[in-house]
């Protein structure tokens, strides 16, 4: 069982909350029903804080800063939402719908897709940017699972599952800026990786249609990103959430 | 700035007259001759919008097309981004396209209003210092050269008016 853990009281957009001393804006706020966007951050794995969806404003502070990387204080306030706020995420998720090939209509996660989701909430419904069009290759060499990079948006999602969680650190980074892609296993095919154990938590976790299961077509794919969350109360505190469970007490 | 421009620098050469100075590398902002007898110290330089940065100085003269300029520095700052975080990453990339596009003279006055809507975008919510700056040079030479820009524009009568 949990022990009790010390709260503090913060105000997110002028309701007054109670959150944990240890938690971050983004816990608190979901806890209590207001929900940020956030596509790099999953509950259960460590933070990684490049999304940049999650930013919100504290009090008159005139910076933005990412909900997901900012620890609560006492009578901390919080502005999630505001015309400006709106704006920045409305063009965040324009510029990685234009980094990429996102195209719905073709995707095996169409309808269940968390930046197609993304996308929707914030209202975004054409893209004012250039596409990028990159030519990325598929790696379908697994026997179970495909990657395709077109789809990904380098939230890291599946490196941390895959090194927090499974302990096998198939997934990394590899170049840097526009370059920057995943690679498993230092750069294999997917299929020759002697480190995968098969496992899926990484195409679980994926929160688009760049990891996904073999076989599966157009909107076929539904991925379980809570499992990360229920693997991790099942192991700190020996209990099981079932599927469509909530992880709060 | 003028003692350092002219008499340790030894001034602009070839009978061609000061335009502007880049203070603090690619991600600091430039001042243009209005402002040449500012005292270099960083209350002063962050005044006019731009900064001590790493304390390097480039000094244009009046050859230098500001926008042309501004896709030097964002093309550097688009390489020097590691990639992490999607403003920064994504950002100077649109942000590169943009002013290519209007250094091409095929950009409109919606390009340059998204060129600005950007630049606030990348600066405010970047993960580090290097997203949070690279629109910097775009931002000060439109605020000091913004003609350069607009004179560059398939619609400029419509960005004059």
């Amino acid at each position: 069982m949990r022990e009790r853990r010390p709260t503090v009281e913060i105000t997110i957009d002028d309701t007054e909350v109670e959150a944990y001393e240890d938690e971050s804006v983004l816990e608190a706020a979901r806890r209590n029903g207001i929900n940020i966007p956030a596509l790099c951050y999953l509950e259960g794995l460590s933070v990684w804080g490049a999304c940049r969806l999650c930013v919100v404003q504290v009090a008159e502070q005139p910076q933005l800063r990412p909900a997901c990387a900012m620890q609560v204080e006492e009578d901390m306030e919080i502005v999630t939402t505001n015309s400006r706020i709106r704006r920045h995420r409305k063009a965040i998720l324009e510029m990685l719908f234009a980094e990429g090939n996102h195209v719905c209509a073709v995707c095996v996660s169409n309808g269940a897709c968390e930046l197609q989701d993304a996308a929707v909430a914030a209202g975004m419904d054409h893209v004012r940017f250039d596409y990028q069009a990159p030519v990325r290759k598929i790696d379908a060499s697994h026997p179970k699972y495909v990657s395709d990079p077109n789809r990904c948006i380098l939230c890291t999602r599946c490196v941390r599952v895959c090194d927090e969680i499974e302990g096998a650190h198939v997934w990394d980074v590899a170049g840097r800026g526009n370059g920057a892609h995943l690679v498993a296993e230092l750069g294999k095919p997917w299929g020759e990786s002697q480190s995968c154990t098969w496992c899926g938590k990484c195409v679980a976790s994926c929160p688009t249609g760049a990891l996904f299961y073999q076989g599966r077509s157009v909107g076929e794919m539904r991925k379980q990103p809570d499992l990360v969350s229920r693997l991790v109360s099942a192991r700190k505190d020996h209990q099981w959430i079932p599927p469509g469970g909530t992880g709060d007490e | 700035l003028r003692e350092i421009v002219e008499d340790i620098g030894g001034g602009v050469p070839d009978g061609h007259t000061f335009k502007a100075a880049q203070t603090g590398g690619p991600s600091g902002g430039c001042i243009p001759a209005e402002h040449l007898d500012t005292p270099v110290d960083y209350a002063r330089l962050r005044e006019l919008g731009s900064i001590m940065g790493s304390g390097g100085l480039i000094v244009m003269d009046d050859q230098v097309s500001m926008p042309e300029v501004a896709k030097f520095f964002m093309e550097f700052c688009m390489e020097e981004s590691c990639g992490k975080c999607v403003p920064c990453r994504a950002g100077t990339v649109q942000l590169h396209g943009l002013l290519s596009k209007i250094c091409e003279k095929q950009a409109t006055s919606r390009d340059l209003a998204l060129l600005e809507e950007l630049c606030t975008v990348v600066r405010d919510t970047s993960l580090c210092g290097l997203g949070q700056t690279a629109p910097n040079p775009v931002v000060s030479t439109l605020h000091y050269f913004r003609e350069e820009y607009t004179d560059l524009l398939v619609d400029k009568e419509v960005a004059h008016a």
